[in-house]
């Protein structure tokens, strides 16, 4: 008896400069590639903590810096979908940036907060210039 | 082509998203906020029945503009708000601050 296999969990993976345009770009058609895989009602969670992390990753983690890149990969699993983006900056301390709570007048510092939100896992690598989020998907789709 | 389009009377500003507020079309929308305030607004009104997403950036602004009206009793209305922005704007207790209304 032969062991049928499973087709490759569907997966979006690139790589952009370091300029915001080029990441509204990458937004935009993680939008498509997400209602072409049926995946529409989890979209606006995939989208907002993809927005944030490629303009984290733009702006403070490469500092603009046109030589460098950003490294967006997008996989789709039964239950989860996992989105991991990585800089060449010089990372953050994660640790304590955690620590602070914004209130309802401080306009800046809630990206934090938007991950505890919408991904059910979090993840930075030691240095801080990679950031993994698992999203559960939206059932009954 | 502007991403929204500012209009003012009376003392009452309306700018009307024509998509997205996020951190691309932020930059420049504060600019040209600079100016509405600048001139004496006192109530600012979002309409952002054309906006599928707004991120923190976009949260900013509007958190900034409801600071800067503030002190002289002015408000900012956020109008029109796909039922995905509300909950994202409960998540994160802001309705209240910007008097938040979803779209009929």
């Amino acid at each position: 008896m032969t062991a049928s296999r499973r087709p490759a969990p569907p997966a979006l993976c690139e790589t952009i400069p370091s300029c915001l345009g080029q990441a509204e770009i990458l937004c935009r058609k993680i939008r498509g590639w997400m209602q072409g895989a049926g995946l529409g009602e989890s979209c606006f969670a995939v989208e907002l903590l993809a927005r944030e992390s490629l303009v984290n990753a733009v702006i403070h983690g490469n500092r603009c810096a046109a030589d460098k890149s950003v490294r967006l990969s997008l996989r789709v699993g039964r239950k989860w979908i996992r989105l991991q983006v990585a800089d060449e900056g010089e990372g953050f301390d994660w640790r304590k940036a955690g620590q602070k709570k914004p209130d309802a007048t401080t306009s800046c510092g809630r990206g934090l907060q938007l991950y505890a939100m919408y991904a059910g896992r979090v993840r930075f690598n030691r240095k801080g210039n990679r950031i993994e989020l698992w999203m559960a998907k939206a059932r009954g789709r | 082509m502007a991403a929204y389009v500012i209009e003012q009377k009376d003392g009452q500003g309306r700018v009307t998203l024509e998509g997205d507020l996020t951190a691309i079309t932020v930059p420049e929308l504060q600019a040209a906020l600079r100016k509405v305030l600048q001139q004496g607004a006192s109530e600012l009104e979002f309409d952002l029945t054309r906006a599928a997403i707004l991120d923190s950036s976009g949260m900013g602004l509007l958190i900034a503009a409801a600071n800067s009206l503030a002190p002289q009793g002015g408000q900012v209305r956020v109008t029109n708000v796909a039922p995905d922005i509300f909950r994202l704007l409960q998540g994160m207790r802001l309705t209240t601050r910007l008097n938040v209304s979803r779209r009929a």
